[in-house]
């Protein structure tokens, strides 16, 4: 190797250690690291995406009233632990605007018409019990915690005469 | 972010973010959005269904029954109470 260039080695090694440095924080390391090809490789070895917990997220909107039969399931797909919804919907009974209430519901792994276990107790919940009597669309929060199922959210075929206006939701979940 | 649209003989029921459905760019999805704000408002008589070319399609539906056999609430009980 030929000599281009003189340089300072105290502040040579100071700069590598600061970079050194910085390698193991970031990996969680404390090892000795020889330049190039170990800082190279402890580089290449820091997990990306920061270690947290799969988050999930979607959202669903209707086109327009819907019956109530003819609402797709919709399957979340995923395991997960805490799901938080937040849903919109007005209920139109027997062809008119009526109480405002959440029509779907979480339905873990099941399909329509079923009722869902939705809390920590283990007891069952459904969302879509109204909470208003009135003809404004209600809204709801819903946190839930339920490890190990899948998700569903499914309309409700029991009332095939009955439209759902305005539904949407977003949830996210991990 | 995955878009998708859910299509039901041959018209978009409903369009969301995430899995499901008829995958979709965000261009596209955020046309079919853009359709559904613009739906005509629904009468008594008329509703509208949306189709794959983003036009509306209007239908008849049955006016309102004066006399239902059941009220709102009893309806949501029946629906939603008990436990699984």
């Amino acid at each position: 190797m030929a000599v281009d260039k003189l340089v300072d080695s105290t502040q040579l090694d100071a700069d590598l250690t600061s970079v050194a440095d910085a390698i193991r924080t970031k990996g969680g390391t404390s090892a000795d690291l020889a330049f190039p090809a170990e800082f190279v490789s402890a580089i290449a070895a820091i997990p990306t995406g920061g270690g947290g917990a799969n988050l999930a997220t979607g959202s669903f909107t209707l086109s327009a009233d819907t019956l109530a039969s003819a609402l797709p399931a919709i399957n979340v797909g995923f395991d997960y632990s805490t799901i938080i919804v937040y849903t919109n919907a007005s209920w139109l009974g027997n062809g008119k605007r009526s109480a405002g209430g959440i029509f779907y519901r979480i339905a873990s792994g099941k399909t329509y018409g079923q009722n869902v276990s939705t809390n920590t107790s283990g007891s069952s919940a459904n969302i879509g019990a109204p909470t208003t009597s009135n003809s404004e669309a209600a809204k709801i929060n819903y946190v839930g915690q339920k490890v190990g199922q899948t998700f569903v959210f499914a309309g409700d075929s029991q009332w095939p005469g009955y439209y759902i206006s305005g539904l949407q939701y977003f949830w996210a979940a991990w | 972010m995955r878009c998708y649209k859910i299509i039901s003989d041959g018209y978009i029921l409903a369009i969301g973010t995430g899995n499901g459905g008829t995958e979709l760019t965000e261009a596209e999805y955020n046309e079919i959005l853009s359709a559904i704000q613009s739906k005509p408002p629904r009468t008594e008589t008329t509703d509208y269904r949306l189709r794959e070319d983003l036009t509306w399609e209007e239908y008849e539906v049955e006016p309102p029954d004066p006399d239902p056999d059941m009220d709102d609430a009893e309806a949501f009980q029946y629906l939603f109470g008990g436990d699984t």
